[in-house]
């Protein structure tokens, strides 16, 4: 890939010539540009390689106060020693050496060059080399590199102060010159590939079936709705025996329900003897208590809503029941064993079939179905009954959706709900299915990574 | 019939018939099992000549008095106590027609004759038949031949051997004695309800039918014997009365009903205001009779239609004959607050930590749940699919059988599930809301599980939560625990999952688990609900 050069870089790089040292200061100057923006550029250009650093940045000493003196003359035991020598007496030496008589006393002593005797200073080995006086030697006018001086010179108060020098770069190669003086030249800066394809990231998310239940859930609430649950297992009574289905009727076979094996359930139900009489009277058989506490797996869940009725009988209510159903069937592209049903009831004194079919063309309109019609249908517990067709913009065609209609006499009075529901239901995954245009409703809990990473979040 | 063929087409619907398939002007329906008058194109006819006022009011029923009759032996009193039958005249059937009135006896076998047990009908040459007949009693060595038959057979081997026999023996299989309907001479007409015998079998050349309908009860088969009557005569015939006599018998009236209305009722159902003569025209169209006397409705019910339990039937009439597409949607003030208690507080913890959410079915299959170290407690009966017979215990199993689904698609995979599990507890079926979340890549390790377990329940639910060692299969020992709640209640567990069990899923990469019981989270039970 082409490395990008900022302005910056190239600015430092013209105002160089191959192989001379450039402190950053020196490039700031020349290129008359501000001198922190000469220390980003030199360190982006150091990063490429493009320039080298020859010298790093030092600590340079030069002498101070008290080290000037010494130059003019002498360290203070090279002072003591020679006056020592002179045979000037201590008395004198000291007065003529002030501060400085400590000081040279300590590193005489320390080197052995005298030993004291009765508080009087006495030669003992006259040194060749004082070695200080050697650091005092160097060329201190243009600066000595830090590592050159020793400690015991430089510790010495006020005999050195300490600068650093800075950094000096160099331009190694004429190729860089010349590339750079060629993107001067160039009209259009080159960049990045910004039209590339970078590595794909995947966001986790729910599952797409999950956001259109949620956006149901959403609808019924903003409708006015109150969510009610109840259990998947329920008793036959519910599913079936109080919805006025009798219980020779084939959808309560096992070919089309899911049984429980091995068990019974409680019906929790208050008014069996009135929906014994009911069945008996209308479908011409007798009812039998224990066929109604066979547990299946919910076939709707008009069963959840029936049982709130019944147990709260409201004056006025809107209720909504969500969640799985089951039915006995051989899974294909177009049904499956385990699916989602919403199910929806109003109670009231004055609500009419108007009211329901408005209700559900709502619902569409809100999930963005606009074309809906009502046909007439079949249930066996509700009186008049309709189903709704509503125009699938992909398929070019009407489909079945909800199924509506009021709760029969025969179902509410036995219950001791006493005013009209008006109540409708069905399948989730068909309206999914429509908004992921999906032709396969299986694919939902096939859960396949390809599908939920790549199926857009979208309304 | 008199109306454009593109105008009945767009009436149908209307009718309660589904439209299956279209194919230029043929078009075939579905109708609805309350309706088995609309089993023929007859019926259907009288239908669409009340929505397009061609026809209204109640279709007549014409049945001319007996001359013939049926004498009912009270041997069959405990076996199939009831017989209706009527003869219908004059006239010949084409093999279309024929097969559509196959197809109506069929249908109405299954529908309100359950599999011919409430309900079985026979249809008759009536000229091979010498009346007086009688529906008796015979034992199994009776001989007759069965209708596919040319040759005489005793009963028991028509029962062991023909395909009818096999499958409606079970009727009478507790019985000594078998009904039988033989004519004046001892020839066999039928044994209902399993066979018709191959003397009295129709063919394109029969001209006069002989019905016999026979069951358990009589409002039944008289209901039955009906919607054939009215089918035969829309079709051409003449009908006849047979007199029967016998047991609790009689000669079928083939009477109305009378339902006493009020407009006012369907007008507040329906949402429609509608005069009383409005109301008992759009009943008309429905082809029932209505009669106004003074501020009421008599509506007059066919024998046939044995749909119409009350008034509320009545008003899904006046809806049909009003028109369900005229009725016009309203939406209802709302005088209620919605609400529900399911709460997104996990699920956007879940996907704030990058686990994306799996949904698999409750009921699941052995092999998974075993597998992922379930075993399955709780059996459906006669399952369709394999892959659906038990209910899921816990949720891991699934979310490893999508791992296992996924290994082609990029590492790291973070699946999450929120769902019921079932259990068995002292007879009683349990049903919980759980969480599991997996993770898989190649170095996952249980510190990596418990990290997202803390960040779930302690950070963000504000649980302080224990985990204690414990082996368990199907996680790798030493390498899995129990997790306790506040209460040291406890919730599930979290740990790596064995080797073996990945070997089972076929998957290679380290996976780490966990799973627990939602609503122990909460101190109030009532505050969440998953969806």
């Amino acid at each position: 890939m082409d490395m990008v050069y900022h302005p910056l870089e190239d600015a430092i790089i013209l105002h160089m010539k191959l192989n001379v040292e450039y402190t950053v200061s020196d490039m700031a100057k020349n290129s008359d540009i501000e001198i922190d923006q000469a220390r980003r550029a030199t360190e982006w250009l150091l990063q490429k390689g493009d320039i080298r650093q020859s010298k790093p940045p030092q600590r340079i000493l030069y002498l101070g106060p008290e080290g000037k003196k010494a130059k003019e003359s002498g360290l203070p035991e090279q002072r003591l020693l020679r006056y020592m020598l002179d045979g000037i007496p201590a008395d004198i030496i000291r007065d003529r050496l002030k501060t400085d008589w400590g000081p040279a006393i300590g590193i005489c002593r320390k080197n052995g060059w005298i030993r004291m005797d009765k508080g009087q200073p006495v030669i003992t080995s006259y040194p060749d080399i004082i070695p200080d006086d050697v650091m005092l030697q160097l060329d201190w006018d243009n600066g000595v590199a830090a590592d050159r001086v020793n400690k015991s010179f430089s510790k010495r108060p006020g005999f050195v102060i300490s600068k650093m020098s800075p950094a000096q770069y160099v331009l190694p190669s004429e190729e860089t010159l010349k590339q750079a003086i060629q993107r001067q030249n160039q009209v259009i800066p080159k960049g990045i590939n910004v039209e590339a394809d970078a590595a794909v990231s995947y966001a986790a998310r729910t599952h797409p079936l999950h956001d259109i239940i949620s956006e149901i859930r959403e609808i019924f609430v903003t409708l006015g709705f109150e969510e009610i649950h109840g259990r998947i297992v329920q008793p036959s009574f519910w599913n079936f025996d109080a919805l006025f289905t009798p219980q020779d009727h084939p959808a309560r076979e096992m070919q089309d329900t899911f049984y429980v094996e091995n068990v019974r359930v409680d019906t929790n139900a208050i008014n069996v003897e009135d929906v014994a009489k009911i069945h008996n009277e209308c479908w011409r058989y007798t009812w039998d208590y224990n066929r109604a506490t066979a547990p299946v797996l919910r076939t709707h869940n008009t069963c959840v809503t029936i049982q709130h009725l019944a147990l709260t009988n409201p004056k006025d209510a809107r209720m909504f029941s969500l969640g799985r159903v089951f039915r006995n069937e051989k899974p294909s592209y177009k049904h499956l064993v385990e699916f989602h049903q919403v199910e929806g009831v109003v109670v009231g004194q004055t609500v009419s079939l108007r009211d329901l079919m408005g209700i559900q063309r709502e619902f569409y309109r809100r999930i963005g179905l606009k074309k809906v019609k009502f046909w007439p249908t079949f249930f066996p517990y509700t009186e008049p009954s309709l189903q709704s067709m509503v125009y699938n913009e992909t398929l070019g065609k009407w489909v079945e959706l909800f199924g509506m209609g009021i709760f029969r006499p025969e179902v509410t009075r036995p219950l001791g709900i006493t005013r009209p529901v008006l109540a409708w239901g069905g399948g989730i995954e068909r309206i999914a299915m429509m908004r992921y245009e999906m032709d396969d409703v299986r694919e939902f809990y096939r859960n396949g990574l390809d599908w939920l990473r790549g199926v857009p979040i979208r309304r | 019939m008199g109306a454009p063929v593109d105008i009945i087409q767009d009436r149908l619907p209307f009718l309660g018939l589904d439209i299956e398939h279209q194919n230029g002007d043929d078009v075939s329906v579905e109708y609805s099992p309350n309706r088995f008058d609309y089993s023929t194109e007859f019926g259907i006819a009288l239908g669409l000549q009340g929505m397009l006022n061609i026809q209204t009011g109640m279709v007549k029923m014409q049945i001319n008095p007996a001359r013939c009759s049926l004498r009912v032996d009270n041997g069959v009193s405990n076996v199939r106590p009831s017989i209706t039958g009527i003869l219908a005249k004059g006239h010949t059937l084409d093999d279309h027609t024929i097969r559509q009135i196959i197809y109506m006896q069929e249908d109405l076998h299954q529908g309100p004759g359950r599999r011919r047990k409430r309900v079985a009908i026979g249809i008759h040459d009536a000229d091979k038949i010498k009346f007086p007949m009688t529906y008796t009693t015979i034992n199994r060595d009776f001989e007759f031949a069965p209708l596919g038959s040319t040759d005489a057979m005793p009963v028991h081997r028509i029962l062991s051997d023909t395909e009818q026999g096999m499958q409606y023996g079970h009727m009478v299989q507790n019985h000594d004695r078998l009904p039988i309907i033989l004519d004046k001479d001892g020839v066999t007409a039928s044994m209902p309800p399993i066979i018709n015998s191959s003397y009295t079998e129709v063919t394109e050349s029969t001209k006069n039918l002989f019905v016999d309908v026979t069951g358990m009860n009589q409002p039944d088969v008289e209901g039955v014997l009906a919607i054939i009557a009215v089918t035969l005569q829309t079709a051409g015939y003449t009908l006849e009365h047979v007199d029967i006599s016998g047991g609790t018998n009689r000669t079928p009236p083939l009477t109305h009903r009378k339902i006493t209305f009020d407009h006012m009722v369907s007008n507040r159902i329906l949402g429609l205001d509608l005069d009383i003569d409005q109301t008992a025209q759009c009943i008309k169209r429905a082809r029932l009779g209505a009669v106004i006397d003074y501020n009421k409705i008599i509506c007059i019910i066919p024998p046939y239609r044995t749909d119409i339990f009350g008034i509320m039937d009545i008003v899904e009439e006046v809806a049909l004959g009003y028109g369900i597409d005229k009725i016009t949607p309203t939406l209802p003030d709302v005088g209620t607050a919605g609400s529900t208690n399911i709460t997104t507080t996990l699920e956007r913890v879940m996907i704030g930590l990058g686990y994306t959410q799996v949904m698999n079915s409750c009921l699941s299959s052995v092999a998974i749940l075993s597998q992922g170290g379930s075993a399955p407690k709780i059996s459906v009966a006669n399952p369709k699919s394999q892959s659906h017979t038990v209910l899921r215990g816990a949720l891991m199993p699934g979310l490893l059988e999508n791992l296992s689904h996924n290994i082609h698609e990029s590492y790291p995979h973070r699946l999450y599930e929120y769902g019921v599990i079932f259990d068995m507890e002292g007879g009683t079926i349990t049903e919980r809301m759980h969480l599991a979340c997996v993770t898989a890549h190649k170095n996952s390790t249980y510190s990596e599980a418990k990290s997202i377990l803390s960040a779930i329940l302690h950070h963000n639910m504000g649980i302080n939560l224990t985990t204690l060692p414990y082996n368990i299969s199907p996680y790798e020992a030493g390498r899995a625990a129990r997790i306790l709640n506040n209460n040291q209640q406890h919730m599930g567990y979290i740990g790596e999952i064995s080797k073996e069990c990945r070997q089972a899923f076929k998957i290679r990469d380290d996976i780490v688990v966990s799973g627990w019981e939602v609503e122990l989270i909460f101190d109030d039970k009532d505050g969440l609900v998953a969806s």
